[in-house]
């Protein structure tokens, strides 16, 4: 059974129809990530699955409990990052982590998160006068300090360092592994496809795909590309078939390079050289990504309404 | 607004109020952090009022005043410039700032509610506000000037004062788009305020229309239910309804204006 579930939702602000129809189901222990254009409804979604806003139609439910009621247990298995949430200037680190703890049953221990997020060494520093990472990796803490069952994180790495952002990675996997369901809205297809099981692509208030990153990438007719630098020169006649080899769309010689672009077309332009006593230098191939099948699915029908 | 507890309510409830007092004790280590409100709300004033009560010119009864000395006149004013400061300056641009900074939004999204750093909030300014006015009544007296007055008139008034000053804020706060509003209109305010208190010209000189004037504001109206109760008398009827009016129309219009976000 799902442990969120949200069925044809429909949220208006005003005239502006931010969510048209969106429906997602979140497995228990599941990572799943919400991509889409700004202004698509990403933020809206997840802040209506949290229960900070009140869809206009639709159903959600999380963990069996509706948002919508406010209800004081869906506060305490619910951890919330928000998009641009700042805490006072002149509290401490210590004293913001202190103090969200306070508001839980069963808080994690604050010590273990400053050590997780790289603040310990600024535990006594000021909100006002940490670096703009560092104030992203405390709200991300705050976010956990209730040992939540469901994290939701609005666009937990942004501003951050590559570093910063593996070591909230490799936490959020740790994190998965206790069992913790994580709804993560983020601008990074690198981010969705390391570490989401599943990810939604929202697009103008609509859910226009939702399955793995592996399998969104290969189901939207992206294309491979190969390149090499060939041993030997390639008679034009090679070439020309090399280009009718299965799934090669088209195939182009420079100086020195063969650039190939097709359809699972590494196997036979392989074989094919091999057969020729060819050997493929500086070899590269290029699969499909996460990102070509977000360009695709977002681009798609950008004439529509809104 | 909020459903009466239930049993499995219970657990909820009483981590709220941990969660008032959690924030309390922030909100309280906050404001020691900003010195500028710290001198001006309390130290100023409880400087002042020790001074007044120790300069022989300021502390023995004045002619002109009718009778009062300066000491006494200036009490109920410095009381009302300390609440006026935490309450109707400082509480407004703090709850705006906070709401800009989305951080009342975020506490919705904890097992705390908004409601309870506005609680804490409340707690912190009245409680600053009603310890430096006890001080300040009782600068006098440890200076040989005893209070002679109704003592349970004048306390009361000064809780009512600091109920409908924390409403004014509130409606501030609400009515406030942004920090910078908030900030201004509660600067003004407090001017006006302290004007009515009689921060610049003493209460007993102001002259007949501005005195009709200042008894139908909070803080001319608290100002003088404050100076009849040190004289013996319970306020005059007026004075008490100014104060309540303002504190329950404040207090109305701010519950149903008021944002989280």
């Amino acid at each position: 059974m799902p442990i969120i579930s949200v069925t044809n939702l429909r949220k208006a602000y005003g005239e502006n129809v931010v969510l048209r129809d969106v429906s997602l189901e979140v497995e228990a222990g599941e990572i799943v990530g919400v991509v889409g254009p700004n202004g698509a409804g990403k933020t809206t979604t997840v802040e209506c699955i949290g229960g900070l806003r009140r869809a206009d139609a639709g159903r959600i439910e999380v963990d069996g409990l509706d948002p919508s009621t406010n209800p004081p247990r869906l506060r305490e298995i619910v951890g919330m990052q928000l998009q641009e949430c700042r805490l006072p200037a002149k509290i401490t680190v210590t004293e913001a982590l202190e103090l969200y703890r306070s508001f839980y049953p069963a808080p994690r221990d604050a010590g273990e998160l400053l050590e997780r997020f790289g603040l310990a060494e600024h535990r006594r520093q000021r909100f006002g006068s940490l670096s703009g990472g560092q104030q992203q990796r405390l709200s991300v803490a705050l976010a956990l300090v209730g040992n939540p069952r469901i994290a939701i994180l609005d666009e937990l790495t942004t501003g951050l360092d590559p570093q910063a952002r593996r070591d909230i990675w490799a936490f959020l996997g740790e994190l998965q592994s206790d069992g913790v369901t994580i709804v993560l809205v983020t601008h990074f297809m690198e981010e969705a496809q390391r570490l989401c099981n599943r990810v939604a692509v929202i697009n103008d208030g609509r859910v226009a795909a939702f399955d793995t990153p592996d399998a969104l990438a290969t189901a939207t007719d992206g294309a491979q590309h190969l390149a090499f630098t060939p041993s030997l020169t390639v008679s034009d006649a090679d070439v020309n078939r090399m280009r009718a080899l299965p799934g090669v769309v088209s195939l182009t010689v420079t100086a020195d390079r063969v650039v190939a672009t097709g359809h699972d077309i590494a196997t036979p332009v392989l074989m094919f050289l091999a057969e020729r006593g060819i050997t493929p230098l500086r070899l590269r191939v290029e699969s499909p990504t996460l990102d070509d099948a977000y360009l695709s699915l977002t681009t798609a029908d950008q004439d529509g309404p809104g | 607004m909020t459903s009466p507890p239930t049993t499995t309510d219970a657990g909820t409830a009483r981590s709220a109020s941990g969660a008032t007092r959690a924030l309390l004790r922030n909100e309280a280590r906050l404001l020691r952090r900003e010195p500028a409100t710290v001198i001006w709300a309390v130290v100023l004033p409880l400087v002042a009022a020790t001074v007044l009560a120790n300069v022989p010119a300021t502390r023995s009864p004045n002619a002109d005043l009718g009778g009062w000395s300066f000491s006494q006149v200036y009490l109920p004013t410095l009381i009302i410039l300390t609440a006026s400061l935490l309450s109707v300056q400082a509480l407004p641009a703090l709850l705006a700032k906070y709401r800009e900074d989305g951080i009342l939004k975020r506490l919705r999204t904890t097992p705390a509610s908004p409601t309870n750093l506005l609680v804490a909030l409340f707690v912190l300014m009245g409680g600053v506000s009603a310890a430096v006015a006890l001080l300040m009544t009782l600068i006098p007296v440890v200076s040989g000037v005893p209070f002679r007055g109704n003592g349970l008139a004048f306390g009361l008034v000064v809780v009512l004062t600091l109920v409908s000053f924390t409403a004014l804020g509130l409606l501030f706060a609400a009515v406030s788009p942004n920090s910078r509003f908030a900030t201004g209109i509660g600067t003004v305010a407090f001017f006006v305020l302290a004007f009515f208190a009689g921060l610049w010209i003493p209460r007993s000189l102001f002259p007949a229309t501005l005195a009709t004037v200042a008894d139908w504001t909070p803080s001319g109206a608290a100002s003088r239910a404050m100076l009849d109760s040190m004289q013996g008398d319970w306020p005059a009827v007026q004075s008490v309804f100014v104060l309540v009016l303002y504190a329950a129309v404040c207090a109305v219009v701010a519950t149903r204006m008021f944002r989280w976000e």
